[in-house]
C-alpha cells in the first residue's frame, strides 16, 4: 500500500461507510474506525495512523478534545476534522487543538481525499527532516 | 326527550300564564276570595310540582340546589294555604301566625338551594364576586333599612314579636337579594335556566319589596298588582326548573376576567351610589337623615370597595407576573425549538447529503477510471437516495409549516390533520366550522397548533373510535373544540400531568394563554375527552 493510512472517527456510520469506500478508491489504507472520541483516541494510540479523519460533535468525547490527545500522544499523526459546523471560532479551535485542517461536511468531495493526502505529505516532511511539532 | 323537556317547559309556562290572567279577570268580575284563592295556590303548587320534576330530570349537580329551592317554595305555598284559612274560614287576619313561620322558614332553604348552586358553578375560590355581590347587598340594605326596615324599628306601637317579625322578612330578602347578586356576577353557565332563575328571585324580591312598602305606606289587598309579580315568580321558579338547560345551571365555567368589565363597574357604580340617594331620598320625604346609617353604610361600602379595589390590584400584579413567566418559558420554548431543528438537521439531511456527495466521488472516480458497471450501481443508488432526502426535507418543512395554513387557512389545514388522523390510526374524525369572521394569522397558527397537538394525542393516547372538530368564529372570539370518545383519565391527573409536560399540555395551555385565551380540559375514565379553546380573535379591519 502506497497511500496513508487513515483512521476514521465518527458516530455516523453512514458517512464512515462513504469515507471508506472514497478513500480506498484512492489507495488510501482505512486502519481503524470509531464511533466517539474516546474510542478514537484508543485506536489511534493502538493503530498509529498517518492522518485520522474526525467528527466534531460526537457522544462522550467531542472531536476537539480527541483532536487534543491524539496530537498529545502521537505527535506525528494528523487530524483532519470533518464537520457539519461552518464557524469561524470552531476552525481556530482546531487550529489551537493542532489540527491540519479544518473540512465541513458539504465541501467539494473530492477536497476530503485531498486534504488528507496533504496532510500525509506534511507527516512524511516531518519525519523526514526529523522536526517533530509542537504538541497541540 | 329533550324536545319532551322542552314541551313541558312551555307547557308549564302557558298553563300558569292562563292563571295569571284568570285569577286576575276573576277578580275584576268580583269574584275575588275563594275562587282567586283556589287560582292562586294553584299555580304556586304547580311551580313546586314543576320544580320536583325539573330537579329529578336535570338530575347531576343541579338536582339538589333545585330540590331545596322547591322545598322553600313548598313552605311558601304552605303559607299562602295557611294565610287563605285564616282569611276566608277564620275571617281572621292574625299577625305573626302560623303562616307567618312557614313563609320565613322558606327563606333558610332557598338560600341553602342559592348556596349550593354558587358552591357548584364556582370552582375554587371566587372573592372579587363575593365583594362585588356585598357592595350590591350594602347598597340596597341601606335602601331596605331606611324604607322597610326602621319604620318598624323605631314603632312604639309595636310589641318586640311583631317587630322582630316584620323586620326578618326584608332581611330574609337582602339575604337573597346578596345571593342573586353572587349568582349573577359570579362565574358559571348563564344558560335559559340560569337567566329564568334570576329573574324568579328578582321578581319574588321585588314584589316582598313593594308589599313592605304598601303595609306602611299604603294598602294592601288580595288582587293587587303586586300579586302578579309573586305568581310571575312562581311562574320563574317552575320554568327555571323544568327548562332542559337546568341540568347546566350548575356547571361552572371559567371566570371571564380578573378586572371588571365596564358595565360591571358601572352597575357596582349604581350600588355604591343607592346609599346616598337613598339618605337624599330619606331627608326629602322625611326630613331627617339617620346619621349612625349614613355613617354604617358609608363604612361598609368604603371598606367593600377598598377590598375589591385591592384585589383587583393583587391580580393585576399577579397577571402581569404571569404575562413575564409566559414570555420567559415562549422565548426559551422558542429557543428549545430551534436547537431540536438544527439537531435534526445535523444529524439527518446534512450528513445524508455529505455521504451522497462522498459517493458521487467515488462513482467519479470509478468512470474516470474506465470502469462504468462499477459506477452506474453507486449512481442508481445515489439518485434513489437524493429522492429520498428531497421528500424527507419536503416533509420536515411541511412538519414546521404546513403549506396548507397559509394557502387556504385554518380550516383545511385542520381537515387535513383530520384525514392524517383517520388514515394513520383508524379514528374517523370529523371536523365542523362555521368561520363567520375571518381569523387572525397569529391566531390561526394558536389553533392549529392546540389542533394538531390535540389530535396527536387522541392518536397516542385515547384509544377512541371518533373524534369531533369544531371550529367556530364570531362576534370577536374563536372556539375550539376537539371531544373524543376514548377511554378518558381522572381530571385530577391533569394538573400532575400538564405539570409533568405530559401530551403537550403545558405547551398548548402557554400557546392559547399567550394569545390571551382560556383553556379547558374535561375529561372522566371511561367518558372521552373534550379539549375547549376560547380566544379573542383580533382582525384588522
Amino acid at each position: 500500500m502506497t497511500g496513508p493510512r487513515v483512521l476514521l472517527v465518527d458516530d455516523d456510520r453512514a458517512i464512515r461507510e462513504a469515507l471508506r469506500d472514497v478513500l480506498g478508491e484512492v489507495g488510501m489504507e482505512i486502519v481503524g474506525e470509531a464511533a466517539n472520541g474516546v474510542d478514537g483516541v484508543s485506536v489511534a494510540k493502538a493503530v498509529e495512523p498517518d492522518v485520522v479523519v474526525m467528527d466534531l460533535r460526537m457522544p462522550r468525547l467531542g472531536g476537539l478534545d480527541a483532536a487534543r490527545m491524539i496530537r498529545r500522544a502521537l505527535p506525528a499523526t494528523q487530524v483532519v476534522l470533518f464537520t457539519v459546523y461552518d464557524d469561524q471560532a470552531l476552525t481556530e479551535a482546531g487550529a489551537r487543538a493542532g489540527v491540519f485542517a479544518y473540512l465541513v461536511k458539504g465541501c467539494p468531495p473530492g477536497q476530503v481525499a485531498e486534504v488528507i493526502h496533504q496532510a500525509w505529505q506534511w507527516k512524511r516532511g516531518l519525519e523526514d527532516t526529523g522536526v517533530r511539532p509542537p504538541a497541540g | 326527550m329533550l324536545q319532551g323537556m322542552s314541551r313541558a317547559w312551555r307547557w308549564f309556562v302557558l298553563a300558569a300564564a292562563g292563571g295569571i290572567v284568570l285569577y286576575f279577570a276573576l277578580h275584576a268580575l268580583g269574584l275575588g276570595g275563594g275562587p282567586t284563592a283556589v287560582v292562586y295556590d294553584l299555580i304556586g303548587a304547580g311551580a313546586v310540582v314543576a320544580m320536583v320534576v325539573g330537579a329529578r330530570r336535570a338530575a347531576g349537580p343541579a338536582r339538589m340546589p333545585l330540590l331545596a329551592l322547591a322545598l322553600g317554595n313548598l313552605l311558601f305555598v304552605g303559607g299562602d294555604l295557611l294565610w287563605d284559612a285564616y282569611e276566608l274560614i277564620l275571617h281572621q287576619e292574625p299577625f305573626p301566625s302560623a303562616a307567618d313561620g312557614l313563609y320565613l322558614s322558606g327563606y333558610p332553604l332557598l338560600a341553602a338551594g342559592l348556596v349550593m348552586l354558587i358552591r357548584r358553578r364556582t370552582p375554587g375560590r371566587e372573592r372579587a364576586g363575593a365583594v362585588d355581590a356585598a357592595i350590591v347587598t350594602a347598597g340596597v340594605g341601606l335602601l331596605s333599612w331606611v324604607f322597610l326596615i326602621r319604620p318598624y324599628v323605631v314603632d312604639t306601637l309595636l310589641g318586640g314579636v311583631e317587630t322582630g317579625f316584620s323586620i326578618a322578612y326584608p332581611l330574609g330578602d337582602l339575604l337573597l337579594l346578596g345571593l342573586a347578586a353572587r349568582l349573577v356576577v359570579g362565574p358559571g353557565r348563564r344558560n335559559g335556566s340560569f337567566w329564568l332563575l334570576i329573574s324568579a328571585l328578582l321578581c319574588s324580591l321585588v314584589a316582598d319589596g313593594v308589599f313592605g312598602a304598601l303595609n306602611l305606606f299604603g294598602s294592601y289587598h288580595a288582587g293587587h298588582a303586586v300579586d302578579a309579580l309573586w305568581l310571575l315568580a312562581y311562574v320563574l321558579w317552575g320554568a327555571a326548573a323544568l327548562h332542559p338547560a337546568a341540568r347546566g345551571m350548575a356547571e361552572s365555567s371559567p371566570p371571564s376576567s380578573v378586572v371588571a368589565s365596564p358595565g360591571r363597574l358601572v352597575f357596582l357604580a349604581a350600588a355604591a351610589l343607592l346609599a346616598p340617594a337613598t339618605l337624599m331620598g330619606q331627608w326629602m320625604l322625611f326630613g331627617e337623615v339617620d346619621v349612625i346609617a349614613l355613617a354604617a353604610g358609608s363604612a361598609v361600602m368604603f371598606v367593600l370597595v377598598f377590598l375589591r379595589v385591592g384585589g383587583m390590584a393583587r391580580e393585576l400584579e399577579r397577571s402581569r407576573q404571569e404575562r413575564g413567566s409566559l414570555l420567559d418559558r415562549a422565548l426559551r420554548a422558542g429557543e428549545q425549538e430551534r436547537t431540536r431543528i438544527a439537531v435534526d438537521l445535523h444529524d439527518g439531511p446534512i450528513q445524508r447529503l455529505t455521504v451522497l456527495g462522498l459517493e458521487l466521488e467515488r462513482a467519479r472516480i470509478l468512470m474516470d477510471r474506465g470502469e462504468p458497471d462499477q459506477g452506474r450501481p453507486i449512481l442508481d443508488r445515489a439518485r434513489d437516495a437524493l429522492v429520498r432526502e428531497t421528500d424527507e426535507l419536503r416533509q420536515m418543512m411541511a412538519g414546521l409549516r404546513p403549506p396548507v395554513l397559509d394557502e387556504e387557512g385554518v380550516e383545511a389545514a385542520l381537515r387535513g390533520q383530520a384525514a392524517a388522523l383517520s388514515r394513520d390510526a383508524g379514528v374517523a374524525c370529523q371536523v365542523e366550522a362555521r368561520v363567520i369572521r375571518p381569523i387572525s394569522p397569529e391566531l390561526q397558527n394558536v389553533i392549529f397548533r392546540v389542533a394538531q397537538e390535540a389530535l396527536i394525542n387522541v392518536g397516542r393516547h385515547a384509544r377512541a373510535t371518533r373524534v369531533r372538530v369544531e371550529l367556530e368564529a364570531m362576534n370577536g372570539v374563536v372556539g375550539l373544540r376537539v371531544a373524543d370518545d376514548g377511554v378518558g383519565f381522572d381530571p385530577r391527573d391533569a394538573v400532575r400531568l400538564a405539570g409533568e409536560n405530559h401530551f403537550g399540555l403545558s405547551a398548548m395551555r402557554e400557546r392559547v394563554l399567550m394569545a390571551g385565551g382560556t383553556l379547558h380540559l374535561r375529561s372522566r375514565p371511561g367518558e372521552g375527552t373534550t379539549l375547549e379553546v376560547v380566544v379573542p380573535n383580533r382582525v384588522e379591519p
